[in-house]
């Protein structure tokens, strides 16, 4: 069987230069090894039949026939080993602390504006900055109940925060199927690895939720606000409503009378305390937010606002992974914690600096720009890809609002072998572990790696070529 | 506690998987009954389907781009097996169960989703490769039939006896009593009306073919024998308590599902239709044996579960 190298990049199984083969791999590499290519294929075959029986699929929108479509899943799994684990457990422990007082922070006193660690003017552009949540604290002080933060490996291996995604991140419930998917398609790799198990995610989720419920609630009702059916995420929403034995519920379901929630069943309404809500802020309430949401319940930011159910995650945590705040979250962690970052980030320039716009205008053909609070890549540059003309434009556009602009430098990111046409291909990841934020926060051991399955993409989205692997993070006493 | 929308949702799913079980079973015995009667009376098995086509009501089916060669009944197997435009065929049905049940995923097992998905695939697989040729197309009918089979016995051995299972039980009740109450509005006035004078042996091959669509020929063998009595047919299928698919079986059981569901205080007013009308169907036998046109009695009980139906809506679903 044939395992190619990408000498370019750092590779999760390679070690650089030689056949060096990473230790935690090993096992990996020899029983993959061990089967032919028949063999392989044949298991490759049963996990599609299985994920589509299993109805794991995604439509593809414009699609007339309907044809759904699943998340391509390959079998060569991510292995961390245990004291890799232990720094971005720490790391992600530390930043999601700071980000959640950071939030605190800037819907109350706004200590670290008065004191200068990130400028007014920047929080009080930002869309995802709510001010009509101003002075609201949410119950047990908790912002952001679920984090997903997105990490790559630059090209000695060292791990980078790219993104942390402290609205509604979704991808766990591919986590947890793929791990079950893979138990049954390859019991062989398990039997030489201790593993550590993830499948106590939807307790310790449900266990989050009830933590933040209102206090009178002796026996708190959960619920999964979901914007339906049609929603690309519908499955994950109707995984952990089911996993953790909670009713899923779309807006129409819901009702607010004097100030509470209620959800309309057959016996009537019943009180709801807790709405995990996979639903976006502005679609939340159309009194309060766009008026034009048919997707959410009218009164129900009233009902939050006099603490008669709790939201999760909060309403307004977007400011907190803005692309411009995110270059102020190291100064933040020190700011807060009096700790220096366990973590690293990807170097960021900041057009508000007038330093760094300065760099930034020079340095265009190296850079990747992008406009803060559009999402999705609209109005990027990549300088290295770009032409010159394309740059000079896009300086000029630069210079009217110099503050809408942030520039990091290209990341090589690391590859990982994915079975692809009868090879084991070099294919760039990520990585994004999700993080419980209750009593105590809670990071679920490995996440979700996503590959770009296309040669020399460094796309790793599904609806762009992307697939995703099973992570396994090892038991320490044995790793 | 249930969602109403959820509990909606359960209803209809229960109904549509019942339906599509009735349908491709209605498609074999009909094939079947239509094949052995071809020979001695080309016109008996022509009205075979057609009974069929009244039996299922709201049903269309297009028989252009079939010649004599494929055989008389294929534009109705290719109709209710796979047209999507056809209301009452097994791909709508099963496409409409797998709806409802995707949207209150949660609310059902594992296994349940997974047969009930597997079902609708295997037939969507179908319809995108169709075949003309006779034996394949009747070896689809009983494939979809085990996968249904399959689903329904996952329903029955996997999920929680909450309300939830009873809401799905009460729309498969509701949905079998009613497909029985068709088939025999459909069929007992002709049969009926034959009498003996008729070639025999047709005759009560018809009446087998009967019990046959209603799954009830093995059940009447065990209580009567091989006697195949058309009165005692008739009182089989609508009185019997042995068997699960006679119109007072259907009753006792949508009774029950409706007594196991909350009904705010007092008796609700889907618990009185049903047991009016189970009231009638247990002791008003002999009348309802006594009426030259068997229909009538039919078409008053399917009007009942029209009034049940509209109860049912007002106090569960759409509160």
């Amino acid at each position: 069987m044939e395992w190619q190298r990408d000498p370019g990049s750092f590779d999760e199984i390679f070690t650089a230069g030689g056949n060096g083969l990473r230790p935690h791999y090993e096992q990996v590499v020899s029983v993959l090894g061990s089967m032919g290519d028949r063999e392989l294929r044949r298991r490759e075959r049963l996990q599609q039949v299985s994920l589509l029986n299993q109805g794991i699929t995604f439509a593809v929108y414009g699609d007339k026939e309907g044809v759904e479509r699943v998340f391509p899943f390959d079998f060569v799994p991510r292995v961390v080993p245990a004291l890799e684990w232990t720094h971005i457990e720490a790391g992600l422990v530390q930043r999601v602390t700071a980000l959640n007082l950071f939030l605190l922070d800037v819907y109350g006193d706004q200590k670290c504006l008065r004191d200068g660690i990130v400028p007014w003017e920047l929080i009080l552009t930002r869309p995802e900055y709510k001010r009509e949540l101003m002075g609201i604290v949410p119950g047990r002080n908790v912002y952001t109940h679920v984090v997903g933060t997105d990490l790559i490996r630059d090209d000695a291996g060292r791990y980078l925060v790219l993104e942390d995604n402290c609205r509604c991140p979704s991808g766990v419930s591919y986590v947890l199927e793929n791990r079950n998917l893979l138990a049954r398609s390859f019991p062989e790799l398990f039997r030489s690895h201790p593993v550590r198990p993830i499948d106590d995610y939807p307790s310790n989720l449900l266990e989050t939720l009830s933590f933040v419920a209102p206090s009178w609630s002796q026996d708190p009702l959960a619920v999964l606000l979901t914007p339906g059916l049609l929603n690309a995420a519908y499955f994950e929403h109707s995984f952990l409503a089911r996993e953790m034995g909670v009713p899923l519920v779309e807006g129409r379901d819901l009702l607010v009378e004097d100030g509470h929630v209620f959800i309309r069943t057959t016996e009537g309404k019943r009180r709801v305390d807790v709405i995990y809500r996979r639903i976006d802020d502005e679609f939340l309430d159309p009194i309060c937010f766009r008026r034009d949401s048919i997707l959410g319940v009218p009164g129900l930011m009233n009902a939050y606002r006099q603490g008669n159910v709790a939201l999760a995650n909060a309403p307004g945590a977007g400011v907190a992974d803005d692309k411009a705040v995110y270059a102020y979250v190291p100064d933040l962690i020190r700011y807060y914690l009096s700790e220096e970052p366990l973590l690293d980030q990807v170097r960021t320039w900041v057009g508000a600096r007038p330093d760094d716009f300065q760099y930034m205008l020079e340095h265009l053909e190296e850079l990747v720009v992008k406009t803060t609070g559009d999402a999705g890549g609209y109005g990027m540059l990549i300088g290295p890809s770009a032409s010159s003309s394309e740059i000079s434009e896009y300086r000029e556009r630069m210079r009217q609002r110099p503050d809408n602009y942030i520039a990091q430098p290209r990341i090589e990111l690391s590859t990982h072998p994915t079975y692809l046409d009868r090879a084991f291909r070099p294919r760039r990841v990520d990585l994004r572990p999700f993080i419980l934020f209750g009593d105590r926060i809670r990071v679920m051991p490995g996440g979700l790696t996503r590959v770009a399955l296309r040669e020399g993409s460094y796309v790793v989205n599904s609806s762009q070529g992307g697939g995703s692997k099973d992570t396994w993070v090892l038991e320490e006493r044995r790793a | 506690m249930m969602l109403s929308r959820v509990a909606t949702c359960l209803y209809w799913m229960g109904r549509y998987v019942e339906r599509a079980e009735n349908v491709t079973r209605m498609l074999l015995v009909t094939s079947d009954a239509s094949v052995d009667f071809e020979g001695m009376d080309a016109k008996l098995a022509r009205a075979e389907w057609d009974d069929l086509m009244r039996a299922l009501p709201g049903s269309e089916v297009a028989s252009e781009g079939f010649t004599a060669d494929d055989g008389i009944g294929a534009p109705c197997i290719h109709s209710f097996l796979l047209d999507p435009a056809n209301t009452m065929s097994v791909f709508h049905s099963l496409g409409r169960a797998r709806e409802n049940g995707r949207s209150v995923r949660e609310a059902l097992t594992r296994e349940v989703f997974l047969n009930l998905n597997q079902a609708y695939r295997h037939l969507d697989d179908r319809r995108r490769t169709p075949t003309r040729d006779p034996v394949a197309t009747l070896d689809a009918v009983s494939a979809t039939h085990r996968t249904i089979l399959t689903t329904l016995g996952a329903m029955e051995h996997t999920l929680t006896r909450d309300q939830g299972w009873t809401f799905l039980k009460l729309g498969e009740a509701v949905e079998r009593t009613v497909r029985t109450l068709e088939i025999l509005r459909v069929k007992l006035p002709g049969l009926r009306a034959a009498g003996e004078d008729v070639d025999l042996p047709l005759y009560y091959a018809r009446w087998r073919a009967l019990l046959r669509s209603i799954a009830s020929l093995e059940n009447f063998r065990r209580v009567h024998g091989a006697n195949l009595d058309p009165e005692a047919v008739v009182r089989f299928l609508l009185f019997d308590t042995a068997t699960p698919r006679s119109v007072r079986c259907g009753l006792i059981r949508a009774k029950n599902y409706l007594d196991a569901l909350p009904s705010g205080g007092g008796m609700s007013e889907a618990q009185r239709i049903i047991g009016k009308a189970l009231a009638t169907v247990s002791y008003e036998d002999d009348r309802i044996m006594a009426s030259p046109d068997l229909s009538e009695a039919c078409d008053e009980l399917i009007l009942q579960f029209g009034a049940l139906h509209t109860a049912l809506d007002r106090h569960y679903f759409s509160s």
